[in-house]
């Protein structure tokens, strides 16, 4: 049991050195561009299919499961605005995070994971390469820029798909939507969210390479490392969602 | 490397469309709350600003025209509005033009209500401040109602009251709906009237008939004449008349005198009383010649007619 609670804190304890050492490294010359640019493409580019059918779906979904609430108020035409304003405050933000942690951190903690059971990254320190800094600094910046960016794709789908979702049972033309949908929406709920994307790509990537980079023994460890890599991402996600809440409620409102 | 150029052209793709749509997005979202373009500000102090708060619409003509950028208190009874609106409509805005609170919908937002002046024909400056109207709470509105609602109670009440009387009330009202004998009354009368009134209807044709007495009184102008000649005869008359009773009026006129003087009336008093005396004398002067012989055969010849008169009409009443 105390075991237990001691490893935890070892855990936490590791973590936190690894992040101060992506600090340490990340404004340190040279910097692998051709491998960052490389991570973003996987990550970025490859991701955007899923993305956008998650966030269309979510759109969809959102608009037609509003409806019924929202007419028994007589407010049908508040449908646009909200179903915006929850995908972007909320929504889109979380959802894409999660399939991010499902894809990315699971990816990025298994091919780490392998490369450190098969020495490859001790091969590399050997070779006067910094492993660190050409796997983990590349793939967490990667994930910190690019989960933004998907996110404001989620966003921008999941708005079309509540415009198809309203069009299911209302009539209303792409203009008048998307006016509605602009006219009721502020910085408050685009510039937090933006931020706490920020957040949540820079622990993706993260914890996907901390799992990774500290898988010890056997092959059996690397998927060990790529599950706990998508459960702790998931989790932090949360975490990190329920603090942006919070800290935007008490400064903005 | 030729591999890489591939991946990255993409990557460059998604970056690119990505920032675009947020910014796209941030543009728009700053465009509807006035963030980007000229602006400028307009005051209106409120007593009650009914909720509003800052980002609510401002209306111009039902136009979305700017926000509501600040609220503040000046004093503990007054509110200021600050807003921010488009210079593009600063134009038509002029300096008497009203600003009201309103509601956009049963359960919208507040808004504020730019109602365009009449008469001013100079446009607001940037930060000045225009007249408001007061919002009508709903609070105020429900009281209103409720007082014309009591109002309306009584006056049903008392319609009703009157309706029930109408009903079964004897006045005259109650008749003229309900009595049937009156309504036939009411017919014979009007058939009455219509009869005299086609009467009245002839005789006046008689009348206006031009070679009639009345007509010829009205338009002949020698019947005027004449009427006018006798006029003046009466005229003439009544100041002969006049001056009649003005001579019997005079104090020494015979008549005047025998009105009003007393001396005269007592010599006429005594004059009388000698006449009766004088009358008395003749009488016995009258008995004392009947025993006259001289006149005694006379006065028996007229007692013998007498008396046989009166035979003869007793003769002739019982022959009747």
């Amino acid at each position: 049991m105390l075991d237990k609670i001691k490893n935890s804190f070892d855990d936490a304890g590791k973590l936190s050195l690894f992040t101060a050492r992506f600090f340490k490294e990340v404004f340190k010359w040279p910097f692998q561009l051709n491998e960052f640019l490389r991570q973003c493409y996987v990550i970025g580019y490859k991701s955007l299919p899923l993305v956008t059918i998650t966030g269309f779906i979510m759109g969809l979904v959102l608009t037609i499961q509003s409806r019924p609430t929202m007419s028994k108020f007589g407010a049908e035409s508040w449908l646009p605005s909200m179903v915006s304003l929850s995908l972007i405050r909320e929504i889109a933000p979380v959802i894409t995070a999660l399939i991010c942690a499902g894809k990315i951190a699971s990816g990025i903690g298994a091919e780490l994971g392998s490369m450190k059971v098969t020495s490859q990254i001790d091969a590399m320190e050997v070779s006067a390469i910094n492993p660190y800094k050409y796997l983990v600094v590349t793939r967490v910046l990667a994930t910190t820029i690019m989960v933004p960016i998907l996110v404001f794709y989620a966003d921008f789908i999941g708005i079309l798909g509540g415009y198809i979702g309203y069009n299911v049972h209302g009539n209303a033309s792409m203009y008048s939507y998307f006016t509605n949908v602009i006219e009721h929406l502020e910085f408050l709920d685009i510039l937090p969210a933006t931020i706490k994307t920020f957040f949540f790509g820079f622990f993706i990537g993260l914890i996907g390479c901390y799992k990774g980079f500290n898988a010890s023994g056997g092959t059996a460890s690397v998927g060990h490392a790529a599950n706990s890599a998508v459960v702790t991402a998931s989790l932090s996600i949360f975490i990190i969602d329920m603090l942006a809440v919070q800290i935007t409620d008490l400064f903005f409102s | 490397m030729e591999k890489k150029s591939k991946h990255t052209w993409k990557l460059g793709m998604f970056v690119v469309i990505g920032l675009a749509l947020f910014f796209v997005t941030l543009y728009f979202i700053g465009k509807s709350q006035n963030l980007f373009g000229s602006n400028f500000h307009l005051n209106a102090k409120f007593k009650n600003v009914s909720g509003l708060k800052v980002g609510n619409n401002v209306l111009l003509s039902g136009i979305q025209i700017g926000t509501v950028s600040r609220i503040e208190f000046i004093t503990d009874s007054i509110v200021v509005v600050n807003m921010v609106i488009k210079t593009e409509v600063q134009k038509y805005i002029k300096t008497d033009a009203m600003a009201s609170i309103g509601s956009d919908g049963l359960m919208g937002d507040k808004v504020v209500t730019i109602s365009p002046g009449v008469v001013s024909h100079t446009i607001v400056s940037d930060q000045a401040t225009i007249a408001t109207v007061e919002a009508v709470e709903l609070q105020d509105l429900m009281s209103g109602l409720k007082k014309s609602i009591d109002n309306a109670a009584v006056i049903t009440k008392e319609l009703s009251e009157f309706s029930v009387k109408i009903n079964n009330g004897k006045g005259a009202l109650s008749k003229v709906l309900t009595d049937e004998a009156f309504a036939e009354r009411i017919d014979v009368t009007m058939a009455n009237i219509e009869t005299s009134s086609n009467e009245l209807v002839s005789f006046s044709k008689t009348l206006n008939d031009k070679n009639s007495t009345l007509s010829k009184l009205m338009n002949d102008p020698f019947y005027a004449n004449s009427i006018k000649n006798t006029l003046s005869g009466f005229e003439k008359s009544a100041s002969d008349v006049n001056v009649f009773t003005a001579k019997l009026n005079n104090e020494n006129g015979i008549v005047s005198k025998l009105l009003t003087s007393e001396r005269l009336a007592n010599s006429l008093d005594s004059t009388l009383i000698n006449i009766q005396t004088g009358t008395e004398k003749l009488n016995e002067l009258e008995e004392a010649a009947k025993h006259n012989f001289l006149l005694r055969g006379y006065f028996r010849k007229q007692e013998k007619a007498k008396a046989k008169k009166e035979k003869e009409a007793l003769k002739k009443s019982s022959e009747k």
